[in-house]
């Protein structure tokens, strides 16, 4: 399946900067959508823009791509201004809107190739190039049928395979995955990892796995605020407070007291009952020194006072609760500027949270654009 | 351009929207030579063209209604924005695809008058001006209707306020001869376009007060002119709406038998400034 075709040769893996967004910053009325952005899109790297609804992702991206003005800010594109050497700069970026923008009394077929010749591909390549990206995204088959009769899967491969026509170096894809199903997100996720080996890719997504899956680098944007720009490692780093462990032990609550106390290297721990029916369960959690790692220590040392170990772990808070905590800090922060509260205008803004708000699960009410990460409604036809 | 041409192109022809406009054409010129030259015996097929005029008063909005307002309904407006082609060359090639569909009827056209050159004389210059004069009617009506589809986001929307547009248009010359000639009659219908011209101003900025200055000011113009000199408004109002009138220049084709060049001017200028306000208004949505 992974096809090595001559109009990748080009490509470079260097780190130039491809994108550099400054101060980019849209505003309908009085509502800030994005706020003063700043960032560089290297080469060759596959970056996550990630963010609860309605934080400002498509917004931004449909700024970065042309399709949408800034209230103000730049964004060079290889160094050509989006608007003011708008030809020159689109050349080198394919686009996938959040809705596939296919006309659907077309075949994948006839859309691909009037995408082709709109991009400037050249007449004798725009047929070789229109086979080599649908035998990628595997449309091969479907390519004479009418989009109107594809499934929401394939539409989507249809805008894929869009954005990659005329080779840009860059591709911008948002909510690539969303309303596939399980299947379908590996193959897309899978196509996505492929096409980050010769490209840049900027992914844009609301669910972490399939960041985690797929991005070297992740950006988290929430109301608008730029709030982590790392690699998911540095994030899971910075974000991980203290040198923690959870045990859950089977034993005597005096002794399994005593044994932590007299054990170098702790701070502090805490002993309660677990939630378990059985008596003498306890879920203990220990602040260890930074740095030190007693677990082999630990289990062997209640080993031998006969405590059952039922669970070590880390306490390494997982993704869901990084991006929680970064996006909640970054929405009290906001909240606390009189300015959000919202203008009229700001349809675009609006539309997107509304499309989104039957996918929303009962929520303690504190973050209401927050969709649970991982129980997106995947529908398909 | 090419590639938007040879898209739109190729949409008009695969379904309905480009053969409607066709069939209702031509069946409109059919009904009428067939009255006019079969029946009466007329020689030249152009005395018939008036009257077809009528039916482009829907078949242009059936043309043009889906041109911009289904890209944003579908959006794939998005798409066009991202590609590497200018606003210009977007609405240049949607509308020259438009102008080719037109063609097609207009090329049948021109066969009738060689049809008819072969049972008796036929003046065959004049039939062709005249088919030509037609189509750029034609031109500058597809540049406005164009111009509704690329305000809204609703093919029927798009084609109910064209065929409304186009209405008043056709019907300006009947309502020019409602109105009296007296300077107070003119001085009134003045105001009344003034109203409108505000009105207009006032859906494409949305500002209040820019509308209202534009129409106080037209109104202080229009009132100082009439204190001066009232006798410049007779028949003011008819020489106005004369002038912006686009279906009666094509009479001069017909039955004055010149080629007006006036007309041809003002299709063509009609046809290229909305092409331009389609443009700036496409433009314009990036910024909303």
């Amino acid at each position: 399946m992974i096809k090595c075709y001559i109009l990748y040769i080009k490509q470079s893996k260097e780190d130039a900067i491809l994108i550099e967004v400054r101060n980019l910053t849209k505003k309908y009325g009085d509502h800030t959508v994005v706020n003063h952005l700043n960032f560089t899109i290297e080469s060759g790297k596959v970056y996550g823009f990630l963010g609860p609804n309605g934080a400002g992702k498509s917004t931004t991206m449909n700024m970065i791509t042309g399709c949408l003005a800034p209230t103000e800010g730049q964004v060079l594109i290889d160094g050509h201004d989006i608007y003011d050497e708008a030809v020159e700069a689109k050349k080198s970026v394919g686009y996938l809107p959040e809705i596939p923008p296919v006309y659907p009394d077309m075949t994948p077929y006839e859309y691909l190739r009037f995408v082709a010749k709109a991009k400037g591909v050249k007449a004798s390549e725009i047929t070789e190039s229109v086979f080599s990206v649908m035998e990628e995204t595997g449309l091969t088959e479907m390519r004479n049928r009418l989009i109107k009769n594809l499934s929401k899967g394939y539409r989507q491969r249809v805008g894929i395979a869009q954005a990659m026509l005329g080779n840009p170096s860059l591709i911008i894809l948002d909510e690539p995955t969303v309303g596939l199903d399980p299947r379908q997100i590996t193959e897309i996720r899978e196509l996505i990892a492929r096409l980050g080996q010769t490209r840049t890719i900027i992914l844009s997504s609301h669910i972490l796995a399939e960041v985690s899956a797929v991005c070297d680098h992740v950006m988290i944007i929430n109301n608008g605020n730029l709030v982590a720009s790392d690699t998911l490692e540095n994030i899971r780093r910075d974000n991980t407070p203290d040198n923690r462990l959870l045990m859950t032990v089977r034993g005597n609550l005096e002794g399994i007291k005593t044994l932590l106390s007299g054990m170098d290297g702790i701070r502090d721990f805490s002993v309660c009952r677990s939630d378990e029916k059985e008596d003498n369960v306890y879920d203990i959690s220990i602040e260890l020194e930074p740095d030190t790692d007693l677990s082999e220590k630990l289990f062997f040392a209640f080993a031998n006072a006969k405590y059952a170990v039922r669970r070590l772990a880390k306490d390494e808070p997982s993704l869901e609760e990084i991006f929680l905590s970064l996006t909640e800090s970054a929405q009290d922060d906001d909240d606390a500027v009189p300015e959000s509260d919202g203008g009229d205008e700001d349809d675009g803004y609006d539309e997107e949270q509304a499309d989104k708000s039957d996918e929303k699960e009962p929520d303690d009410g504190k973050n209401d654009d927050y969709v649970p990460l991982f129980s997106k409604k995947e529908d398909d036809d | 351009m090419d590639a938007v041409y040879r898209k739109e192109l190729r949409s008009y022809f695969s379904n309905m929207s480009g053969y409607i406009p066709i069939a209702l054409i031509l069946m409109m010129t059919g009904i009428f030579v067939k009255l006019y030259s079969l029946n009466y015996g007329y020689p030249q097929m152009e005395v018939a063209l008036p009257n077809v005029t009528l039916v482009l008063l829907f078949a242009i909005p059936i043309l043009a209604m889906r041109s911009f307002a289904e890209e944003r309904r579908q959006k794939t407006d998005i798409l066009l924005y991202s590609l590497p082609v200018t606003t210009g060359q977007i609405v240049a090639g949607k509308y020259f695809a438009m102008m080719t569909v037109l063609a097609v009827p207009c090329g049948i056209m021109l066969l009738i008058p060689f049809l008819m050159s072969m049972y008796g004389k036929v003046n065959l210059l004049m039939s062709i001006c005249a088919v030509v004069a037609f189509y750029l009617l034609c031109a500058a009506m597809t540049a406005i209707c164009m111009f509704m589809s690329s305000l809204t986001e609703s093919q029927i929307i798009a084609a109910v306020i064209s065929f409304i547009t186009l209405l008043c248009l056709y019907a300006s010359s009947m309502i020019s001869e409602a109105i009296p000639t007296t300077p107070v009659a003119s001085f009134i219908s003045v105001t009344v376009m003034i109203c409108l011209v505000g009105l207009i101003v006032y859906v494409f900025t949305k500002n209040y007060w820019i509308a209202f200055g534009v129409a106080v000011a037209g109104e202080i113009v229009a009132l100082a002119f009439y204190l001066k000199d009232n006798t410049l408004y007779t028949g003011l109002a008819q020489k106005i709406i004369s002038a912006i009138s686009i279906f009666t220049r094509i009479d001069a084709f017909v039955t004055d038998q010149l080629f007006d060049m006036t007309a041809v001017v003002y299709y063509i200028s009609i046809a290229f400034a909305f092409c331009f306000l389609t443009a700036q208004v496409v433009d314009k949505r990036r910024y909303n």
